[in-house]
């Protein structure tokens, strides 16, 4: 009986659990972004000091409760010779976070380069997508509609999904809520094709 | 909840029961609540039916009169009387037969006290709606606890020595 009860428990009131990807190319602040979120949305966790993020090996893990759901991050890192694992991730996704360097005005278009090659893949599909314009804290860096306009032949590739551009700034924290309550949202909308992932009830 | 009951549990509990005998198979470890449920079930009629089989063997042994009461009412378990001691006997009697049931049909050591409390939280409930009150002699609440404690002592005992069979992993397909 206890163990049905238990189990009862948990059923009830376990989370829907969703995996949300940040990516992007390497020194776009991803981890960063990653931390603010956390120290946003966990009440009494007491972020790591955001001046001394360095270069992610392998990948960072956060999680944040919005009610009943459960967001799951996963920032990979983005060196060239890592993303080539971002593929990897992409079938268990429930959301995609890319973040543009937008002071960085040589690598924008490496950055567009590897946005586009992950935006076609197939299993993506539908998979909502925000595309932050980070670093807006910088002096003299791109606004928001000169990103949009370098990526902006997006409409044709981005096809039939959730889709929405934000100017943010993690190391200040600017931005961070409109943009995680805004996929939130998304992934809810699109629950019916990408179901939460279940955790088993033991 | 549809979700809950759709799986293929008698396959799964004919398997588990079966493979709890023999020992030396890997365990599914998920909540399956119809599998409990069908569990507590199995082990409450087969508590009533053994303890009135040793109720009835004991009776025709010491020639008392049998009947139902014995089963459900405080008064017929005592140290006092003859009657009242052959009951006893055959609590503790059923009490080590039905850890050998919660061997076969549950088959895991950190389920047996929640499955031995189980049977006789069912038990306590038949009592109340048999007599229509509270149990409350001494003798009633010392012959389930420590039917309970010997249960559950007998049934860890036995399922954890098939717990702690080697599980072969050559030779057969092996379902993880």
């Amino acid at each position: 009986m206890y163990t049905l009860l238990s189990g009862l428990w948990k059923y009830l009131f376990q989370k829907d659990e969703f995996f949300v990807l940040i990516l992007g190319l390497d020194n776009a602040g991803k981890t960063t972004y990653l931390e603010q979120t956390k120290t946003k949305f966990n009440k009494g966790y007491k972020g790591m000091n955001l001046g001394k993020v360095t270069t992610t090996v392998g990948l960072n893990i956060g999680k944040i409760d919005l009610g009943k759901t459960r967001l799951n991050f996963w920032d990979l890192g983005g060196q060239e010779e890592l993303q080539s694992l971002w593929d990897k991730y992409y079938a268990e996704s429930h959301a995609i976070i890319y973040v543009v360097d937008s002071s960085d005005r040589e690598r924008i278009e490496e950055s567009k380069a590897a946005f586009d090659k992950m935006v076609v893949n197939s299993s993506l599909h539908g998979v909502p997508l925000l595309l932050l314009a980070n670093k807006q804290d910088l002096q003299g860096c791109m606004s928001l509609g000169s990103v949009k306009d370098v990526f902006n032949p997006i409409p044709q590739v981005v096809g039939d999904r959730d889709c929405s551009t934000e100017a943010v700034s993690a190391l200040r924290g600017d931005g961070v809520y409109e943009g995680i309550n805004w996929l939130a949202e998304c992934i809810k909308r699109n629950v019916v094709s990408r179901p939460p992932t279940q955790k088993e009830i033991t | 909840m549809l979700k809950l009951f759709g799986r293929e549990w008698i396959r799964k509990g004919i398997r588990t029961a079966a493979s709890t005998a023999m020992g030396g198979q890997f365990r599914s470890n998920l909540w399956d609540p119809v599998l409990i449920v069908a569990q507590i079930i199995v082990l409450q009629s087969s508590f009533y039916l053994c303890l009135g089989l040793w109720i009835f063997f004991l009776d025709v042994i010491g020639r008392f009169d049998v009947s139902l009461d014995q089963m459900f009412t405080q008064s017929d378990l005592g140290l006092y009387e003859d009657s009242g001691r052959t009951n006893i006997i055959a609590y503790a009697l059923n009490s080590l037969t039905c850890a050998f049931i919660l061997w076969f049909v549950v088959g895991r050591t950190r389920q047996c006290l929640d499955f031995a409390a189980t049977v006789h939280i069912g038990h306590f409930i038949g009592c109340i709606i048999f007599t229509g009150h509270v149990p409350q002699t001494f003798w009633w609440w010392m012959t389930n606890i420590i039917c309970v404690a010997l249960m559950t002592v007998l049934g860890e005992y036995l399922c954890m020595r098939s717990e702690m069979k080697a599980i072969p992993l050559m030779g057969q397909r092996v379902d993880l």
